[in-house]
């Protein structure tokens, strides 16, 4: 509260900055630029972390009633493992100084001493913010990596691999990018801006895997290989969802500047990311309305996601033609993605690889075609020109590398680690609990006990 | 064997059988042998041949229950009847699959005597269902059948409730009255339905408003093509991937020519009939052009594959795209533009509005 207050009294003072700037004894102008700075990041931070509301909502919406206090709870629960394995460990690995593959000081961090964190100096933001910014980066990638698990995952899983991936697999690939490794040094720097492939495609990718060695909820596919519809139980909810994550997405891009003094960049990343949005929303729907006849409410929600996870990587890179095309693009892809991944029997419940793997592909090689070369001079950014401006293929071959790394290494680590619990205590639970569903068989009573209870009696020896 | 001997004899079987069991056997042995048939019937020639055995097995079963329900009282039948058969029976368009969509409409001379002439006709309506049920044909599942007292009654109680439809015309009355229109007697006497046909016909003549209303009813039913002319196929289930050729194609061109029967007072329950009738009012060359894509869609549609489902023979209506050739398929795909491009006819030519 003390904090927020200080805050709020250093924005009321900026905004009297003329009278202040000449008092003798009030605060300089390098001091307010930085009280600027921090209560620009901090408000990001609190719209990522924001987000999980998103993520509770659009994936509670997305499944079924029977599970819907599991799914929307374990947000909170998985949240809190990430933040804790993330300030144990998988901040330091991320962006404390170390080699070119891994980070290997700043673990347990103090929230004061920035020292051994040189990835981040260029922002004059206290490292405690740059903490709870980061950990909200983390924590969303996270969120998209239990949509490949939804309605049928062992609650005692989402504490392991919570903890594990956020500390042996996000991290890895965010210091590779962004914390000083070998995609974010030298002549060959990959353009992610804010996280196509290091929050998004990493947690897609997980999911992947996870949905892969899980196996399709009971019930998904026929004999013949084809699809059942297991609608979610509330749209409302997953468009409210979309909602938050739409409003938080402007604290994901535009507060990836880590800093409020060049408001003519953040501005305008959250302008691309608008942009992007709303092509993705609209061209998925037509394109859904064109192919099934019917305009499909869910192919509409991932094109307006699958497009701000594309724009993520870009929005700062890109003009906004760009933004327009590389959402358009997004939002049409992912809907014929959502379609075929089904077809090869893999159950995705709320399509997160669709979403967030292939847009976040899309997204990270988009750069390497439309990257301006005066933007990224204007912004002062990394990496080159992309082809459609005149850099040639260059760039567009820094994205692959990192497409394709950022996934061999997620496949490999998150593959391992989920194949070892599959061995030892397994992933699923069993075919008695995932009928009864989660919210009984893992939390012994049900997030709709009114409606549920008349409708289900618990089979025998369930009841915890 | 000629195949009006062929269908012949399979009448005649039915016609000396004598239980329900019997007549389960020859539907059996009926659908068996028209599945391995080895007759390449023409669409027509099928529909003709699968109809002649349903008319002839209801037909036999509807006496049969008169009987059974006279025993059963004590008495002999109280009044003129008419079993009659609505949707796809109503217009001789039935598939081997086709449920029970029927009623009984009765004369009442005595007005004193209703409850008890009532009564045996729900008794019968009951006799009759169940027994088609035994032999295969699973009951409406839009409650469209005899044993709902809605469908078996008098012919002023059926006047009575025609005329409130036609005075409400909320949405499901305008539904009833598409049902009604298809209406065919298959026993008893025909005169007492015609004399509630004519009064249906002549109504709309005095009202051709009225036909916008049933237009507007019957508007949901799209044709399963897309913008592009591809295929609107079912996502999800076990008909995933398969063309709704039912309601996505032989429902709505069946809709459009009912319309324009009943607008020009076409009397006739079976499309073709209608489409003969139409002659008077359009082209030959336009009515032949919507007769052929009328056989496409209905040959198809009785081609659909059909199982046996606790006991009653069952279809979805699907067919998948990916069994037809892709010569069928533009053959198809034809038939539905032209359903598509008679939909607009109607429209046009009773001048709707999109509100």
């Amino acid at each position: 509260m003390k904090n927020w207050l200080a805050g709020l009294g250093v924005l009321g003072a900026a905004l009297t900055l003329p009278a202040l700037a000449f008092a003798a004894d009030g605060p300089d102008n390098v001091t307010l630029g930085a009280s600027a700075d921090a209560i620009w990041v901090f408000l990001a931070s609190v719209l990522v972390i924001l987000m999980q509301g998103g993520f509770a909502l659009l994936e509670t919406g997305a499944t079924r009633m029977k599970n819907a206090g599991h799914v929307a709870g374990k947000t909170i629960l998985t949240f809190g493992i990430c933040a804790l394995a993330f300030w144990a460990f998988g901040f330091g690995i991320a962006f404390g100084d170390g080699n070119s593959f891994i980070g290997t000081t700043g673990f347990f961090m103090d929230g004061m001493d920035s020292t051994v964190f040189a990835s981040l100096a260029y922002s004059t933001v206290p490292i405690s913010i740059k903490f709870l910014f980061q950990v909200a980066f983390a924590g969303v990638s996270l969120a998209i990596v239990w949509g490949g698990f939804a309605e049928r995952g062992k609650l005692s899983v989402y504490f392991i691999f919570g903890a594990l991936y956020t500390i042996f697999v996000y991290p890895v690939v965010a210091h590779w990018i962004w914390g000083g490794g070998w995609l974010g040094t030298g002549d060959n720097i990959a353009q992610d801006f804010a996280g196509s492939t290091v929050v998004h495609l990493q947690g897609a990718t997980a999911a992947l895997v996870a949905t892969i060695l899980l196996k399709p909820r009971l019930g998904k596919f026929n004999k013949d290989g084809s699809p059942n519809l297991i609608p979610g139980h509330n749209q409302v909810y997953s468009v409210l969802g979309v909602i938050l994550l739409l409003v938080g997405w402007f604290g994901f891009n535009p507060g990836s500047t880590l800093g409020a003094m060049s408001p003519e960049l953040f501005g305008f990343v959250a302008f691309n990311t608008l942009i992007a949005a709303c092509a993705g929303g609209v061209a998925a729907m037509v394109v859904s309305w064109i192919y099934f006849g019917k305009a499909d409410i869910t192919s509409m929600l991932n094109g307006v996601l699958a497009a701000l996870v594309a724009i993520t990587a870009s929005c700062a890179y890109v003009e906004a033609w760009g933004a327009f095309v590389i959402g358009l693009v997004a939002g049409v892809v992912t809907f014929f993605t959502a379609q075929w991944i089904e077809k090869f029997r893999v159950d995705d419940p709320i399509f997160a690889f669709s979403v967030h793997g292939v847009a976040g592909i899309w997204g990270t090689l988009s750069t390497g075609l439309f990257a301006s070369g005066a933007l990224i001079e204007k912004f002062a950014l990394f990496g080159q020109s992309g082809l459609f401006y005149g850099g040639g293929l260059h760039q567009l071959g820094v994205q692959a590398i990192g497409v394709f790394s950022a996934m061999a290494y997620v496949i490999v680590v998150s593959g391992i680690i989920l194949y070892v619990i599959k061995l030892t205590i397994g992933l699923r639970v069993t075919e008695e609990e995932e009928v009864v569903g989660l919210d009984l068989s893992e939390h012994g009573s049900y997030g709709y006990p009114e409606q549920m209870k008349a409708s289900s009696t618990p089979a025998s020896g369930l009841s915890k | 064997m000629t195949m009006l001997n062929w269908i012949r004899n399979w009448v005649e079987q039915i016609q000396t059988a004598q239980s329900l069991v019997e007549w389960r056997t020859i539907r059996d042995r009926f659908h068996a042998k028209l599945d391995t048939s080895s007759f390449h019937l023409e669409s027509l020639e099928l529909t003709r041949c699968i109809n002649e055995f349903h008319d002839a097995m209801i037909r036999r079963i509807a006496y049969w229950s008169i009987e059974q329900v006279e025993q059963e009282l004590g008495h002999s039948t109280p009044s003129e009847y008419a079993f009659v058969l609505f949707g796809s029976g109503g217009r001789c368009e039935q598939t081997p699959w086709s449920d029970q969509d029927n009623g009984i409409i009765y004369e009442l001379v005595d007005e004193l005597k209703q409850v008890e002439v009532n009564a045996f006709f729900m008794r019968v309506a009951v006799v009759w269902s169940d027994g088609l049920c035994e032999v295969g044909y699973p009951p409406c599942v839009g409650n469209v059948i005899c044993t709902n007292e809605q469908w078996c009654r008098s012919s002023l109680g059926w006047q009575q409730m025609i005329d409130s439809w036609w005075e409400r015309c909320h949405w499901e009355d305008v539904r009833y009255l598409l049902i009604t229109a298809d209406a065919r007697v298959i026993a008893g006497n025909g005169a007492i339905w015609q004399r509630i046909r004519d009064a249906y016909l002549s109504r709309v003549q005095a009202k051709p408003e009225l036909l916008t209303a049933m237009l507007r009813n019957t508007l949901h039913h799209k044709i399963s093509l897309g913008v592009f002319g591809h295929f609107l196929t079912e996502r999800y289930g076990v008909d995933a991937g398969g063309i709704d050729l039912k309601y996505g194609g032989y429902i709505p061109i069946v809709n459009v020519i009912r319309l324009l029967a009943v607008r020009h007072g076409i009397g006739a329950s079976s499309t073709l009939e209608r489409l003969d009738g139409l002659v008077q009012f359009y082209s030959q060359e336009q009515v032949n052009a919507w007769r052929e894509t009328f056989l496409v869609m209905l040959f198809w549609r009785s081609n659909t594959p059909f199982e046996i489902e606790n006991g009653v023979y069952t279809s979805s209506g699907k067919i998948k795209v990916n069994s037809l050739s892709s010569a069928n398929q533009k053959i198809i795909k034809k038939a539905l533009r032209e359903g598509m491009q008679m939909q607009i006819f109607l429209r046009q030519s009773l001048n709707y509005k999109n509100e």
